[in-house]
């Protein structure tokens, strides 16, 4: 996915001094509990959570274990879920082999399953930004894994250079501010009226699947520049 | 007459349907987005009142600090992380420490709203301490109820907690799954006989959908034990499993509510359903209670 969109992630840029405030004023702490969804589509797409009582067993934030569910923040067929094609699969078959068998929704029609995915996806990348941003005592992270991440796996290289774009960005900018913007930029952030850039939803399909390791070894290769 | 008083009228009145007490689960009209400082308690009473809800099953996770990485049904997860073991430990001592009044302050916001606080929720998970489970059984007396539906607790549980349940004369509702393959699931008939054996003061909280969703009948069950069942979590579904509203699956739910009420029968019917058309969860489960008051009626 990250390579598929590598075009037009090269037009984003990542640290825009723009980029940088809006990201930063994103409300991280927003989840099904009562708090209207940043867009009318992903609002949409809220409704369907709550009101297919979603919430009940997965959790106002997706991480609903406690009530027997799967933990959707962390679940893997979610994070290989794009546009509900898993997601929607799961909801229409439902899950009879578990302590608490989920139902089958066959009535969901194909636009409320993929609001409902573009829901979930947001709401994990809501979760995941907060446990990789507010997780104390993380080790330093390893500036050569973090080159190699950048380079590769990550996908980050593709659109990003230490060269121009991000040239500077470790001396510019404060680690919390440089992690914080590094996972989720301004153009992955939803926004009324805003249809996100290929860009914007690769950070955040990104931001739903890395590690804490990674993030930090990341961090350190750019701090080091 | 105020607002809040025609409110809690209403609610009374409509809560006991020709004998049959009838109310929900807080989990199916929540989510209760408490304000900064305000009390989710508040919150969920206030929904209760708009939703005309007289008999409140309260989960546990309302109130209750949260777990970090838990396994599925309260279980400690197979990774074990260190937040896991941090906030575990946190919830572990919360409960230990939390003062007793709290929760009688609970017991009294419901009585002034008018509504019955009819049962807790809470899972007994294999790592609960006996420590941690006799204050839980504290908390249900300060709660003022006399039984709690016992969600994801497994059979083993059941010699450790009759103990407590005897001691505080507190009934553990065991509620239905739909893993019968496994012999440490409250699923099967045979694992309700298994926990009914345990003490006089263990119960079930048949959960209807669940229950058949194990291949069992929940209707001949009911028929059968009716004298050892609570209270019924009421849902509909088609037999394949697909999602129903109430009244239009094959759980026969109003042959189910008519057939408590013609034996009268002390079942509470608890709903743990939503209902789509509606534009909140609040007024889905308001549906839902009017269709089982009519169901009652007729």
């Amino acid at each position: 996915m990250i390579r598929a969109v590598s075009a037009a992630l090269a037009a984003a840029t990542l640290l825009a001094s723009g980029a940088v405030a809006a990201g930063q004023a994103a409300d991280p702490r927003r989840d099904a509990g009562g708090y209207p969804a940043p867009t009318t589509a992903l609002e949409r797409g809220r409704r369907v959570y709550v009101l297919s009582a979603c919430h009940f067993c997965h959790g106002v934030d997706l991480t609903g274990a406690q009530m027997g569910a799967a933990d959707l923040m962390h679940d893997a067929l979610v994070a290989a879920d794009q546009h509900g094609e898993v997601i929607g699969a799961i909801v229409r078959a439902g899950l009879p082999n578990l302590q608490t068998a989920m139902p089958r929704y066959v009535d969901m029609t194909p636009q409320q399953v993929q609001e409902l995915a573009a829901y979930i996806h947001f709401l994990r990348a809501q979760g995941r930004f907060r446990e990789l941003t507010e997780q104390a005592n993380q080790p330093r992270g390893d500036t050569v894994a973090g080159k190699t991440y950048f380079s590769g796996e990550g996908g980050c290289a593709q659109c990003h250079s230490l060269a121009r774009d991000l040239a500077g960005v470790g001396k510019k900018y404060g680690e919390a501010t440089l992690l914080a913007t590094m996972l989720r930029p301004a153009v992955s952030v939803p926004r009324e009226g805003v249809e996100m850039s290929a860009g914007g939803a690769a950070h955040q399909k990104l931001l739903e699947t890395m590690l804490a390791k990674d993030a930090q070894n990341v961090l350190a290769y750019l701090r080091e520049q | 007459m105020p607002l809040l008083h025609v409110r809690q009228s209403l609610v009374r009145d409509a809560a006991t349907v020709r004998g049959v007490r009838i109310g929900a689960i807080t989990g199916v009209y929540g989510p209760f987005p408490a304000a900064t400082g305000q009390d989710v308690v508040d919150v969920v009473i206030a929904r209760s009142l708009e939703g005309g809800i007289g008999h409140v099953e309260l989960v546990n996770t309302l109130l209750e600090p949260r777990v970090t990485g838990g396994g599925i049904g309260g279980q400690v997860p197979p990774t074990v992380t260190p937040e896991y073991l941090q906030s575990r430990e946190g919830l572990r001592q919360w409960r230990l420490t939390k003062p007793l009044d709290s929760f009688r302050d609970i017991r009294r916001k419901f009585e002034s709203a008018g509504i019955d606080l009819y049962s807790y929720v809470m899972t007994i998970g294999d790592d609960f301490t006996d420590q941690e489970i006799d204050a839980f059984f504290k908390q249900m007396q300060a709660l003022g109820v006399d039984r709690f539906c016992t969600n994801q607790t497994r059979i083993g549980m059941g010699p450790r907690m009759a103990p407590f349940a005897e001691k505080y004369r507190v009934m553990a509702a065991f509620h239905t799954h739909a893993l019968v393959e496994d012999a440490n699931e409250v699923a099967s008939p045979a694992s309700l006989d298994k926990v009914l054996g345990m003490s006089r003061l263990f119960m079930i909280n048949l959960d209807i959908g669940h229950f058949a969703r194990g291949g069992n009948d929940p209707f001949a069950y009911i028929q059968a034990h009716h004298d050892r069942i609570t209270h019924l979590h009421i849902r509909d579904q088609k037999k394949d499993g697909t999602a129903a509203n109430l009244g239009e699956g094959d759980l026969r739910v109003s042959e189910t509510l008519r057939t408590i009420r013609d034996h009268q029968w002390p079942i509470a019917c608890i709903l743990e359903q939503g209902r789509t058309g509606f534009d909140s969860t609040v007024a889905a489960t308001r549906a839902n209670l009017e269709y089982m008051r009519k169901t009652l009626e007729s």
